[in-house]
């Protein structure tokens, strides 16, 4: 049968992947802390049909051999942690990282991860996730606090009713050797993995890590201009093979109609 | 029976190889840094003599991601892989768990004095393609050209291996490195269509010329020496 039915078949597969990463990017365009994804390609294995230097019938060297590709594979899809746009919010919970770096937080007794930064207090005064997961190191908020104050490097402050001051914790922050290798969970949660390497924990601002930025959510990064033109790419690129798969049909079924 | 239909078949097969080609190339319209493959024939076009890649280059589109590189001009980026050296156009890279640069199936990208390790700060890859983390200079990245590209042998996964002696390498000029950038596939899409209608038509005509090898063998075998009533 012809190679070029599953080149072409590898082609559209690879673009329907386009599609669906930029269509999980699109959804999450007002989702607060979402990175967008990327789906890269690499060309396949070659088949080789001629060796180059091969000698030819006339006592000469081939120049050139004969390899014919087998089509395209995904490379891996691949997560842009570029800064997301701040929305100020005037909520003194919703705290946006500027520059690198990941909460770390428990949810189902696990250590995961997360930028998305718009926490909440539960009944017990924790430092809480929209889903309730709280915030590592565990904080509590005082009873009787009025107004609660987190600075550039994460420390925490509650001022109760009379104005007086107390200092209840710092935030910290945890990057990793490869953020891109992290394991999307799901619910704006990373997990650490063999490729991302192991994190480490920073006061923020310091070692390369970003700052607090209170009052502030950091909105995702996905460019909608961006999205709709790859978007168009993928789709012409996914009707182009197509058309290949038609030819490659159409010069089958010319074969078979050698034999009447 | 008749020498014509063996001629036939060779071109017909010849079609469909065009045609695999054409496909290939097709499917990595979207592949970063690919090139594409041209098949070229001896002079009676009934045989292929060999495959040519085309290293034109491909455009170069903004990402905006700091790991993405791409090459302006001539020039391959050095990738240390299990099986020896190999070479690429692809520059999107990654990052591994030891901060070292990978490309996208974890090989290593080679610096001039071998794997290159990002420090934490901000990454600079700069047009000579030396690499600065927060200004410090790290390592600049091995680039390679060869006097003769078409010695390259595509293995797949965007790496080339190169098939001539090690005096063929030589030093890259004139290529400018951009960070932020991407070199997309050099497949142009009308130009691969018209080739497959071509090839197609082609194919089509093929098949007709020996159904009417056949016709007249058919003729010959069941109608000559019949008496006309």
């Amino acid at each position: 049968m012809l190679r070029g039915l599953w080149s072409a078949a590898s082609g559209m597969s690879a673009q329907k992947l386009t599609i669906d990463v930029i269509a999980n990017n699109l959804a999450n365009v007002n989702t607060s802390g979402f990175k967008k994804s990327r789906a890269d390609f690499q060309d396949l294995m070659y088949q080789t049909t001629t060796q180059a230097g091969s000698p030819t019938t006339s006592g000469g060297t081939m120049p050139t051999g004969v390899q014919i590709g087998m089509g395209t594979v995904p490379a891996g899809v691949h997560k842009m942690f570029s800064q997301g746009d701040f929305k100020g919010t005037q909520n003194e919970l919703d705290l946006a990282i500027e520059g690198k770096g990941f909460y770390k937080i428990i949810n189902n007794d696990e250590e995961v991860y997360t930028r998305a930064g718009n926490f909440k207090l539960d009944a017990d005064g924790y430092v809480v996730t929209n889903n309730g997961d709280k915030l590592q190191p565990e904080m509590t908020i005082p009873a009787g606090t009025v107004n609660i104050s987190v600075d550039k490097t994460g420390t925490v402050t509650a001022f109760d009713a009379t104005g007086q001051g107390s200092s209840i914790g710092n935030i910290e922050l945890y990057n990793f050797p490869n953020p891109a290798g992290l394991y999307s969970m799901g619910q704006n949660l990373l997990r650490a993995s063999d490729a991302s390497g192991d994190p480490s924990a920073g006061t923020p601002g310091s070692d390369g890590l970003g700052t607090i930025g209170q009052g502030f959510i950091e909105m995702s990064n996905v460019d909608v201009v961006e999205e709709m033109v790859s978007m168009i790419m993928a789709q012409r690129a996914y009707e182009i093979t197509s058309k290949a798969i038609q030819t490659a049909d159409n010069m089958m079924q010319i074969a078979n109609n050698l034999k009447r | 029976m008749e020498f014509g239909i063996y001629q036939l078949i060779d071109a017909s097969l010849v079609q469909q190889q065009r045609f695999d080609n054409i496909s290939n190339n097709l499917a990595n319209s979207n592949t970063n840094g690919f090139k594409k493959d041209i098949l070229t024939f001896d002079q009676e076009l009934s045989t292929v003599s060999g495959t040519a890649t085309d290293f034109g280059p491909g455009p170069i589109i903004h990402t905006g991601n700091e790991l993405d590189v791409a090459l302006e001009g001539q020039g391959f980026i050095t990738v240390q892989t299990p099986a020896g050296t190999r070479y690429t156009r692809d520059g999107a890279f990654r990052l591994n768990k030891d901060r070292n640069l990978v490309t996208q199936s974890g090989h290593i990208v080679l610096g001039k004095n071998g794997p290159i390790t990002i420090g934490e700060g901000n990454l600079t890859i700069d047009k000579q393609g030396q690499v600065l983390s927060d200004n410090q200079l790290i390592d600049s990245l091995a680039l390679a050209d060869f006097d003769n590209p078409q010695l390259l042998r595509k293995e797949g996964l965007s790496l080339y291996v190169y098939t001539g002696g090690t005096e063929g390498i030589i030093s890259v000029e004139d290529t400018s490195i951009q960070q932020r950038y991407l070199e997309k596939s050099n497949v142009g899409a009308t130009e691969e269509m018209i080739k497959m209608i071509e090839a197609f038509r082609t194919f089509e005509s093929i098949q007709k010329a020996i159904q009417s090898i056949d016709e007249a063998t058919s003729k010959m075998v069941n109608d000559s020496g019949l008496l006309q009533s």
